[in-house]
Formats: structure tokens, C-alpha cells, sequence
């Protein structure tokens, strides 16, 4: 590097970092007083100074910073947290509604795009056959469980929001014990997910909600690497008994790319039980480095849904005939392994 | 139509008072409680501990054909006397229905008999059993009296019994056990919990129990009111600050800690939910309350 080229490197890094710290100050001063209040905890930890040099030490980092992008920046962040003020000041006084389920949508609307990051970026997934399913009235999406954390329930909740002619809210059915952990039960509830139980699925459907199901349960979840595309059992067919006493379609829905995410190589049942936990999967980083352990593996996946089942040829009571339940069971499960094994004799990498 | 009512000292009692008296297919009014009571055009006090066994002649004597019984005690610190006042209270009230043949028997219960519980479906209808060993022991008297209530359904099917188990009631002048929770300066919370609430305005509630006078229904019935609402949002519409308890050892901090010592409510009901469906009512009772759960408590922010 010529010693030109330097002297110019170091008046457009003086540049951007002056720039830089306009933006701070703008954000920390007075014209965001009100953000100061709500990112509050944040930034009162950190002295002005502090950010400050933290700003600096970013903008030496950055070799070449284009000012137009800085100035869109600064719009762009003074916008989201004009955004973020108003909705925290509304949720401060409550100033919120929920529906019967305790569903939140402007708590979805905040936490959406971080599905849509997962959905579009990390887990890259390709959505078929989202034109099976009804863009209104009651419908049960039954799906093959996997990865651990019910991040599959959230990718097809995705998928019907963004890959549906209508977007539409799934309301994923969940293990009860979820109900029991502080701060992740009030987040489910609050996002729209629904404890799974016959009574909830019911009313969700005849209330003509979109629901998802993952029959397979803790035996999905809590499924092993060697295991993985196997289905599990599919409980007792209680999602069948529900689909056909609210005359709602049940429509098969086959994830291929979750049962990677999380590598499960062992199940340690019985350091999952202090914790009230079924089971407490070992990782290749879970739980050896923390946190860290929960980041999951970027695969690729696919979402299918299947052609839906028409449950109004068949009749209300054949929810109490054992052996009808059984066979409409069977017939999901088969039609969701089948389609899984299509997926996989394609896929030619876990991660491409 | 001619009335036995407990509990008229209560806010609950005098807004039900207040309605009988305005109808005219009420012949008679007999108010029964242990203080004095007012007196009126076709309304009498009689001073009698509900566990009198006075009551079953006084039923007779005065040809009683609906006891409206909405006086049970919810206190936190509950003793001996409330047990009695309760439970056994009840239970001579129901004796003497049953021996003086009275037609309709209205008592007041909570949904709360349930008890909160995580694997709790998101409306509980009275199919479900009621919780019995709970930590309140007001709610361990309720259930005693549900229990016994129930044995009553079934062996005197000449008397209509209904049990009307309410959502929490709330109002200006409402004295529950979760309108006392929301007036406590720093409501204590379980952090990491926002449990869903219905809330029942205490005027719905009182329609309700008139309501219930002109529907025969035998057994229990949920009071709940349509929606539901997180409660840290209910604290905050109210302008309260709640106080967040650590999520670990709830029953042993309960026993212990200030906040939650003498509480009005047992803490699962701030963990989990406890929330009644109101199916039968529609269905049996006809009835809905006037307000949901966002406009009652809308109106109560306003007087709060």
C-alpha cells in the first residue's frame, strides 16, 4: 500500500468514524431521549465515553464505509426505534389485546423476523404443496416432530405466513411440559402456540383456526441422530378423534432438514428428570459450551404438505371407532414417512 | 318466589339484593347472616348463624322455595370459625332445602376449585374435577363444599342445585380474593409467568345469579365472561407495579416471604391457568355477562 492510498484510507475511516459518532450522540442525546428510556437498561450501563470508543473501534475496524449507507442507517434505526418506543410504551400500559388462546399479534409482529431469518436465510427452506392447505377455516396440520427445540413448529408457522396465498397463523399445539418453564411458557402462549390437549385442539379448530400437531410427541423431539426420519409412534390418534369431531381436513405435513439441527447423540433421561425435563439430549455442543449448545446447525430444509384428508365423507362418531381412528392414523403416518423418504433419496447434502 | 338469601352484607349479596328487589315474581326476602340487616317492603332479616340448625324451621315456618346462598368466606388466613361458617354452614343450608322441600338451591363457588395447574387445558369445563388438595385453605372448604354439593346433586334430584363457579370477580366495590390481590401496593408475580385471567365484573356477576333464578339447572356452572388477558397486562392497565419473585421454590417463598405471605391467592394461580369455559352457561343458564374481560377491566382502570 502506497503511502497516498494510506493517507486516504485514514481521511475516509476519520470520516465515517466522525459520522459515526454524530449517530451516537444523536442517539444517546437528547432527539432520543425517548429511546433512551426504553433501550434504557441497555445503554445506562454503558457511559457515553464508552459507546463511544466501542463506535470508534468499529469504525477503524471497517476499512471503506460508503456515508450514503450511514445516513440510510441512521434513518433506518431511527425509525425501528421510533417503532420500538411506541409499541414498548404501549405495552407498558397495557394498551394490548390477546385472543382467546392468549396469542399476541403485535408480540408475533416483533418476533417475526427472527422466524424469518431462520426461515429464509439459516434454514433456507423450500415450502411445497402450501396450496393444500384451506386459506380460511379450521384445518389440522399433522407433522413429524424433530430437533430438540420445537423449532419445526415455528418453520411451518412460518411457511403458511410466508409462502400462502393468505398469510395465515398456525397455532402449533405443544408438550405440556413447556407450560412449566418460566419465561418460555408465556413466550409460546404469546406467539400463539397452544398447550396440546383434545379440548384446546377442538376449540382451535372449531373456532376455525389453523392448528399443527406432532403426534409423535416427546418421542419425536427427544428422537437420536441414528433415529433420525423414523417416525416415532403416532400417540394414540387423538389427532384424528379431533379432526373428525370438528369436521376439519387433516392435512400431512412432512419436515425434512429438522432432525439434523441438533445432532442428539444421547438421551440422559434421568438428568432431564430434576428439571422436570423428559429427557435432556447430549449434542456435540449441548451441553459442553453452554448457550452455544443451543445455536442450531444451518441444514437445509424442506416442507411438504400433503393433499388434505377429507374427514366430512366420514362420520362424527367414527371418532369413538377405535379401528377407523387407527386406520386414518396409519394413513397419515405412512403418507408423512413416504414423503420424507422421497426428500431424502433427493437430497444430495444435509446442508445444501 | 320466595327467597332465603346469605350474604347480603357482602358486595356480591347487595347487588343480588338489590335485583331481587325490583323483581316482581319475589313474594318474600329473608336475608339470614350473623349481623343486623335492612328491613323493607317484603324484606326481613333474621340473625342466625348459617350453621344453626334453626334454619331447617325457619325454612319451613316461612315456606322458603329458593335459597340463593352466596355467603362462603374466601380469606387468606382462615380459621376455625370460617370453617364453620363455610363448610358446615353449606351443608345445613342444604340439609334444611332437602328436609323443607325447597325447589332451587343458587350457590355461590369460584372456578379457582379447579385449581391452576401447567397441564391445564386453556378453558376448563366442569366435567373437570375440582382440585382438592390446594394450598388456600379457603379453597380446601369450597372444594369440601363442592364435594358435598355434588353427593346432594345426585341424591335429591326433586331439588334444583346449581353451583356457580365464578371467574375472578372484580369491581369497584368488589371484595375477592383477586380484587384484593390487584389493590395490594406491589403485587408479587412469578417471573417468567404471565398466566391468562378472565375477569367478571361483579354487576355480570351479579346478573348471573339472577339469571340463574329463572333457569333450572342442576349441578355446577361456570361464570366466566368471553376473552381473556395476561395478567401483567391487567396490573399494568390497573397502574400497579408488580414485585417479580424468583420462579424457583414458589412454595417454600410463599410461606416465607413478605409479599406472598397472606396472599390473597396461592401462587400457582400467578403461574399457570385457571380459566373457566363458559359453554353450559350459554347453553343452560342463557346467559352472557354484558362485558368482556378487556371492557370490565377498561372500566375498572378508570375508577381505579
Amino acid at each position: 500500500m502506497s503511502s497516498d492510498d494510506a493517507s486516504i484510507m485514514s481521511r475516509i475511516v476519520g470520516e465515517a468514524e466522525s459520522r459515526l459518532v454524530d449517530l451516537v450522540r444523536a442517539l444517546i442525546g437528547g432527539q432520543a431521549k425517548a429511546a433512551k428510556d426504553q433501550v434504557g437498561m441497555l445503554l445506562e450501563g454503558m457511559t457515553t465515553e464508552a459507546a463511544l470508543s466501542r463506535v470508534a473501534q468499529w469504525a477503524k475496524a471497517i476499512e471503506k464505509v460508503d456515508l450514503d449507507t450511514l445516513r440510510g442507517l441512521k434513518l433506518v434505526m431511527d425509525g425501528l426505534i421510533e417503532t420500538f418506543r411506541e409499541t414498548a410504551e404501549k405495552r407498558a400500559r397495557g394498551d394490548y389485546e390477546v385472543d382467546e388462546f392468549g396469542l399476541d399479534e403485535g408480540f408475533l409482529d416483533l418476533v417475526r423476523p427472527l422466524f424469518i431469518f431462520l426461515y429464509r436465510k439459516w434454514w433456507r427452506v423450500t415450502a411445497i404443496g402450501v396450496e393444500h392447505v384451506p386459506l380460511e377455516g379450521g384445518a389440522l396440520l399433522v407433522a413429524n416432530h424433530s430437533g430438540v427445540l420445537p423449532w419445526d413448529g415455528a418453520m411451518i408457522a412460518t411457511a403458511m405466513w410466508l409462502d400462502s396465498a393468505k398469510p395465515r397463523i398456525v397455532r402449533a399445539l405443544h408438550l405440556d411440559w413447556f407450560s412449566q418453564l418460566p419465561f418460555i411458557a408465556p413466550f409460546m402462549v404469546r406467539t400463539g402456540q397452544v398447550l396440546a390437549c383434545p379440548e384446546n385442539a377442538e376449540r382451535l379448530l372449531r373456532g376455525g383456526h389453523l392448528a399443527a400437531v406432532f403426534p409423535e410427541g416427546v418421542k419425536g423431539v427427544g428422537k437420536l441422530l441414528k433415529d433420525r426420519y423414523k417416525l416415532a409412534r403416532f400417540g394414540r390418534g387423538g389427532f384424528v378423534k379431533v379432526g373428525l369431531r370438528a369436521r376439519v381436513p387433516i392435512i400431512p405435513v412432512s419436515v425434512v432438514g429438522a432432525e439434523e439441527i441438533y445432532p442428539n447423540i444421547l438421551r440422559v433421561d434421568w438428568l432431564g428428570k430434576p428439571i422436570g425435563a423428559p429427557y435432556m439430549p447430549v449434542t456435540p455442543l449441548w451441553p459442553w459450551f453452554g448457550l452455544l449448545g443451543l445455536v442450531p446447525l444451518p441444514t437445509k430444509w424442506t416442507i411438504e404438505f400433503g393433499k388434505p384428508i377429507d374427514t366430512a365423507k366420514l362420520r362424527e362418531k367414527d371418532a369413538d371407532n377405535f379401528l377407523v381412528v387407527q386406520r386414518l392414523t396409519q394413513r397419515v403416518r405412512d403418507e408423512v414417512q413416504g414423503t420424507i423418504n422421497r426428500h431424502l433419496l433427493r437430497r444430495e447434502s444435509v446442508f445444501w | 318466589m320466595r327467597v332465603l338469601l346469605t350474604g347480603s352484607h357482602d358486595f356480591l349479596g347487595k347487588l343480588v339484593l338489590a335485583r331481587l328487589r325490583k323483581r316482581d315474581d319475589v313474594e318474600l326476602i329473608l336475608t339470614v347472616g350473623p349481623g343486623a340487616g335492612r328491613r323493607g317492603l317484603r324484606l326481613r332479616h333474621e340473625r342466625l348463624a348459617l350453621n344453626d340448625p334453626k334454619i331447617v324451621a325457619l325454612v319451613r315456618r316461612e315456606a322458603v322455595d329458593t335459597i340463593v346462598h352466596l355467603d362462603v368466606r374466601q380469606e387468606s388466613h382462615r380459621n376455625e370459625s370460617d370453617f364453620e361458617h363455610t363448610v358446615m354452614g353449606s351443608m345445613t343450608l342444604l340439609a334444611a332445602a332437602a328436609e323443607a322441600g325447597v325447589r332451587k338451591v343458587l350457590m355461590r363457588s369460584t372456578a379457582a376449585v379447579y385449581g391452576a395447574r401447567y397441564s391445564n387445558p386453556t378453558y376448563l369445563d366442569e366435567s373437570r374435577r375440582i382440585r382438592l388438595g390446594s394450598r388456600s385453605q379457603y379453597l380446601r372448604d369450597l372444594a369440601d363444599v363442592e364435594r358435598y354439593a355434588q353427593e346432594f346433586v345426585r341424591s335429591h334430584p326433586e331439588v334444583f342445585l346449581t353451583m356457580l363457579r365464578f371467574a375472578p370477580v372484580i369491581g369497584p366495590t368488589a371484595t375477592s380474593p383477586f380484587m384484593r390481590y390487584v389493590r395490594l401496593e406491589q403485587p408479587p408475580v412469578i417471573a417468567g409467568f404471565d398466566p391468562l385471567f378472565q375477569l367478571l365484573h361483579e354487576e355480570d356477576a351479579a346478573d348471573a345469579v339472577a339469571q340463574a333464578l329463572s333457569a333450572d339447572v342442576r349441578g355446577p356452572v361456570n361464570i366466566g365472561p368471553e376473552g381473556v388477558t395476561p395478567l401483567l397486562r391487567i396490573l399494568r392497565r390497573l397502574g400497579r407495579s408488580p414485585l417479580p419473585i424468583p420462579p424457583v421454590l414458589t412454595s417454600v417463598s410463599e410461606r416465607l416471604l413478605p409479599p406472598l405471605r397472606g396472599m390473597p391467592m396461592d401462587s400457582s394461580f400467578l403461574k399457570f391457568p385457571c380459566c373457566p369455559d363458559n359453554g353450559r352457561m350459554k347453553r343452560e343458564l342463557g346467559f352472557l355477562p354484558s362485558r368482556t374481560t378487556s371492557q370490565t377491566l377498561e372500566e375498572l382502570s378508570r375508577v381505579f
